[in-house]
């Protein structure tokens, strides 16, 4: 099997050789093109930095409209966002519990100005206080996030929610239909024959397996749906490395149905720290929530301010 | 310098904007070619993706980010312009490269088509994660940032393009054995 550092290095050395000058008639043909293109306003593209699809764009004038009397809504004493009841989960236990809030409707779809299309993941990017409906995720969903949150993927098997003021990290991953991960040695990215691919099933996996330290597994509801709740981080005794994690301890847990790659496939890692919640889907699928530390420094941060917005989803039928 | 330069072009200054991406232009042209495989795809995509970077440019709001902003317009276009071609060619089967066995000296060469092969096969984003890790050396989290993406995803798809890679190459590797071919 090629090494990792093989591939490291056949890859660095390939991509080194190749072009690296740009034809002289690029700039002629954008100096050319910009005589005709006029630029945006910028109250167009306020959130233009962070969002880079296509989508809605002709309720741009409709949505700038739509904030506008949002604002004066606001502004002369429309609904707080505390102390609303809404739809919220309920947990049954487990370290952060709390109602949801239930913010007023906002613009769940805020158009974005670029003409740079996506066709497979329509996240929203950087969203607005309140409610918002997911738009590709096979198990369509609504999420209520305070400020400072951003929806970087909205693909049909994930949807993942971060907090702008931790740059570049996943806090919230939602993966429809998981199954648990194979146990062989190999880390084989299929699911494990011998387990079903229920909530029970990860829960049973995750509080057995010997490289992880699992909490006190906790029923919640969350959505509409029932599920488990665990707190998770790779076991210090743990060293067994997979192929693919360059000598480090891992934990494979959960994966998707196709064996193989491209796909899902998730575990556990050196420091890192993750609370997950596994749920019982309606098709008879299970639905993976993950909250995940990296370094596991932040887990405690991420979590109490994640599960006020896990606790906001709501599956829809 | 380039601060002045963007304030100039986000005040509809063209010519302050030409000068602006006249030295950017290689290194954006490099990276789109590395993710897209054809120079005059990477041209296109470049242009497309200059363009849209002026018509946008009064909702940058920080100068200083114009560097990390064009390089992730650029980042979108090619990998929305590598799913269009995707789309275009899924129907196209790749073969192993026929003819006699490579001699010693031709072994880069042939990793190289190799690599080719499997780098196309690659989706589009885990492409651009290829090159924001081997060409400009990227860290997951500075590709998570580009890309708008959890750190974790990078990390994953990083390994998944990785293995894929690995894949090809294997593949390969056995379909020159099995046609008696030794490598």
């Amino acid at each position: 099997m090629t090494q990792q550092r093989d591939i490291d290095q056949l890859l660095d050395q390939w991509f080194s050789d190749g072009p690296t000058r740009a034809p002289d008639r690029v700039l002629d043909v954008v100096a050319d093109r910009i005589e005709r293109q006029s630029q945006r306003p910028a109250w167009r593209l306020q959130w233009k930095e962070f969002q880079l699809n296509t989508y809605l764009k002709p309720l741009a004038a409709v949505a700038a409209v739509v904030a506008v009397a949002l604002i004066g809504f606001n502004l002369i004493g429309g609904p707080s966002r505390t102390g609303r009841g809404g739809p919220g989960p309920t947990a049954s236990t487990g370290p952060t519990t709390r109602p949801s809030p239930t913010a007023p409707p906002s613009l769940t779809a805020q158009p974005s100005p670029t003409d740079v299309p996506s066709p497979t993941n329509a996240a929203v990017g950087r969203l607005a206080p309140g409610a918002h409906t997911s738009r590709a995720f096979n198990y369509p969903m609504t999420y209520t996030v305070p400020a400072g949150w951003y929806n970087g993927e909205d693909y049909p098997a994930d949807l993942a929610l971060s907090i702008e003021a931790i740059p570049g990290v996943g806090v919230i991953s939602v993966w429809g239909a998981v199954y648990v991960a194979s146990q062989d040695a190999a880390c084989t990215e299929s699911p494990d024959p011998g387990r079903g691919h229920k909530a029970a099933d990860f829960i049973d996996l995750l509080t057995t397996h010997p490289g992880i330290v699992a909490s006190t597994p906790a029923a919640v509801t969350i959505g509409g749906l029932k599920g488990s709740l665990v707190d998770i981080a790779l076991a210090p005794s743990w060293k067994t490395a997979c192929p693919y994690s360059e000598g480090q301890p891992f934990v494979p847990y959960a994966t998707d149905s196709m064996p193989g790659p491209p796909g899902f496939h998730w575990g556990i890692q050196g420091a890192g720290r993750a609370r997950v919640i596994f749920l019982d889907a309606k098709d008879g699928e299970t639905i993976f929530i993950v909250i995940d530390s990296v370094d596991g420094t932040t887990f405690d941060t991420i979590v109490a301010q994640s599960m006020p917005v896990v606790e906001s989803f709501v599956f829809k039928p | 310098m380039d601060r002045d330069l963007v304030e100039a072009a986000r005040n509809g200054d063209r010519e302050a904007y030409v000068d602006l991406i006249r030295v950017r232009s290689d290194r954006l042209f490099a990276i789109a070619q590395r993710i897209l495989r054809d120079i005059d795809r990477a041209e296109d995509a470049l242009q497309d993706a200059l363009v849209i970077a002026w018509r946008d440019l009064k909702g940058l709001r920080d100068p200083d980010r114009f560097d990390a902003w064009l390089q992730r317009l650029l980042i979108h276009v090619c990998i929305a312009q590598a799913t269009r071609e995707r789309r275009r060619t899924s129907n196209l089967r790749v073969l192993p490269i026929e003819g006699p066995a490579a001699p010693d000296d031709l072994i880069a060469i042939a990793d190289r088509d190799q690599l080719d092969r499997g780098f196309r096969r690659l989706p589009p984003e885990q492409r651009a994660i290829l090159v924001l890790t081997h060409y400009l050396g990227y860290e997951p989290s500075e590709i998570a940032e580009t890309l708008g993406i959890p750190a974790g995803t990078a990390r994953s798809r990083l390994h998944h393009a990785h293995r894929a890679m690995r894949a090809a190459l294997e593949a390969d590797a056995r379909t020159a054995v099995r046609g008696g071919r030794p490598a």
